[in-house]
């Protein structure tokens, strides 16, 4: 279905004009106006203040959102939910309790008509590239949180997509843990060369593991600024933080959102708050 | 972290010292049963209690030994297990299909809900007499009684299954891209089948519920008609007997149901033990 699809590193994966998401009956849009362009063998990383619809502008890509001004294209294509070149891993593991490891990886394949023989040879190889091959035949709830969320990972990654849609895959771990599997997709990346478009709240980790940054706007939501992150390949997760130049990305990038906050006269609380949240 | 997560792995399953605790758990059971029997005998041979009223329990076992060498008590009980298991495989099948049926359309089930509940809260016991007005004294207003029990335990257990809600679930299966039919064999139905099977257990138990009360308020056989005699006759050991054989059909059937179930509830099991852990 994708294969005449190109897949040089300038061919388009997303083009998205002058989005905007009005919702009836309410002033305010949520989306107003976003603009992007992501090119195959993209690493983009949407970060902005709580509530921005950095989600929802995830969820318009993947399909499962509609819009009501602007046009975006998925490869030329308007969005399409379910896509089969496309992944799309969720902010909680949503891994099925009564699949094992393996089977919930092997659903992935299963819904799209892998025969059963394939089916289980690329479970098994996702499973062994997430670390968790001894793990294969157990439910979810022998599973460590982390585990969990790396099955989920391997079940992006099964269907070997040319686009893998993040939102806010470690949001549920705790910071060491998501250090770990920072590092971990950062292993899985050098294996892949399709697109990544992430949603995240956590900066240290957009620079730790994006090419490029977009920093959305307090809603209603269009993009503020865009960074490079220009940090060689392959990268380390927990040595990058030590690196002069992250801390400078941070400071800006963090500086950004921070005043998307208090330019609309918003309470110290309110920066607390935030400040509490990007920890 | 490997070697971490994979200590982390095994938890659930192996607390040490499993085996001791399952033997406690006999133990403890035993004890119970034992007691049980301890005192009644003890309340008989003391006569604080009449053996005419209570039995004792020797001459219960006797009399069990006794009735099941016969061909009355199979007759009956032949009768009894025939009742049960006709009206309760017609109660599930039909309280399973209607069940679906509401559970997919919405409008239906908001329609029928208040009709159902009073349908429900009806001591259905009360219908025994039309019943047997029906369809005589024969099995098959038992039957009637058993289906006016279980159809709707199993009714409003399979809307309950189907309509649970699964938010990350029907998300995962959004963003995979799954067909109306896939989302139900992959994701509803198997969520579902925890529910289902509690039902089912609980249909058997009201069978059983159904059938005998049936016989004991009219009826020319089976267990029930034979605990009516005795107890009119004032055998109270026979009444017992007959008690006994009763609790260990019905037991052995539910642990029948629970076995055959089991592999399918496994993960299941395994949630609500570690529930809360994570």
């Amino acid at each position: 279905m994708t294969a005449d699809l190109p897949r040089d590193r300038d061919a388009s994966m997303v083009r998205a004009r002058n989005v905007g998401l009005d919702i009836a009956g309410n002033s305010m849009p949520i989306l107003d106006g976003v603009s992007l362009d992501i090119a195959y063998g993209d690493f983009v990383a949407l970060v902005g203040p709580s509530g921005s619809g950095k989600t929802t502008f995830l969820n318009v890509i993947a399909g499962m959102q509609k819009f009501t001004r602007g046009t975006v294209e998925v490869r030329g294509a308007p969005p399409q939910k379910g896509r089969r070149d496309m992944s799309y891993a969720l902010a909680r593991d949503a891994l099925l309790p009564w699949r094992t490891a393996q089977a919930n990886i092997e659903l992935a394949l299963q819904i799209r008509g892998v025969p059963r023989q394939e089916r289980r040879v690329r479970a098994r190889a996702a499973l062994e590239r997430v670390g968790l091959t001894d793990s294969a035949g157990q439910f979810r709830s022998q599973l460590s949180q982390g585990m969990r969320q790396r099955v989920a990972l391997a079940r992006a990654f099964v269907t070997e997509p040319d686009i893998l849609l993040l939102d806010e895959p470690f949001a549920a771990l705790d910071a060491q843990t998501r250090i770990l599997m920072q590092q971990q997709l950062l292993e899985l990346l050098g294996q892949f060369s399709g697109t990544v478009l992430m949603v995240t709240h956590d900066i240290a980790e957009a620079i730790t593991l994006a090419d490029r940054i977009i920093v959305f706007s307090r809603r209603p939501a269009q993009v503020l600024r865009a960074y490079d992150v220009d940090f060689p390949r392959p990268r380390d997760a927990a040595e990058l933080r030590a690196d002069p130049g992250f801390g400078v990305l941070f400071e800006s990038i963090w500086n950004d959102i921070v005043g998307q906050m208090s330019s609309d006269g918003q309470t110290q609380g309110d920066r607390a708050a935030l400040e509490g949240a990007l920890q | 972290m490997t070697t971490q997560a994979r200590g982390q792995s095994k938890r659930s399953l192996s607390t040490p010292g499993r085996g001791t605790a399952q033997l406690a758990v006999w133990l403890i059971r035993l004890a119970v049963v034992g007691a049980f029997i301890g005192l009644w005998q003890l309340a008989v041979s003391e006569k604080w209690v009449e053996p005419l009223f209570v039995g004792t329990p020797g001459a219960v076992l006797r009399e069990f030994v006794k009735q099941f060498s016969t061909d009355t008590v199979t007759i009956h009980l032949g009768t009894t297990v025939y009742e049960t298991l006709v009206g309760f495989v017609i109660a599930v099948v039909s309280g399973f299909v209607a069940g679906v049926i509401l559970s997919r359309i919405a409008l239906l089930r908001m329609a029928m809900t208040p009709l159902i509940t009073a349908a429900n809260s009806l001591p259905r016991i009360a219908l025994a007499p039309l019943f047997a007005i029906w369809f005589g004294l024969g099995p098959e207003a038992k039957i009637a009684l058993v289906v006016s029990f279980v159809f709707f335990v199993m009714l409003t257990t399979t809307v309950a299954a189907f309509t649970q809600p699964n938010a990350d679930s029907d998300l995962l299966s959004a963003t995979l891209g799954t067909s109306a039919w896939q989302h139900v064999v992959f994701f509803q139905l198997p969520a579902a089948i925890p529910t289902l099977f509690a039902g089912l257990e609980l249909s058997l138990i009201y069978s059983y519920l159904g059938a005998v009360s049936g016989e004991i308020l009219a009826g020319q056989s089976g267990l029930g008609v034979l605990l009516t005699i005795y107890a009119n006759a004032f055998e109270i050991d026979k009444f017992l007997a007959v008690l006994l054989l009763l609790v260990i059909v019905s037991t052995l059937s539910v642990q029948l149901i629970r076995l055959l179930t089991a592999p399918l509830t496994r993960w299941h099991r395994m949630e609500s033990a570690t529930a809360g852990d994570s």
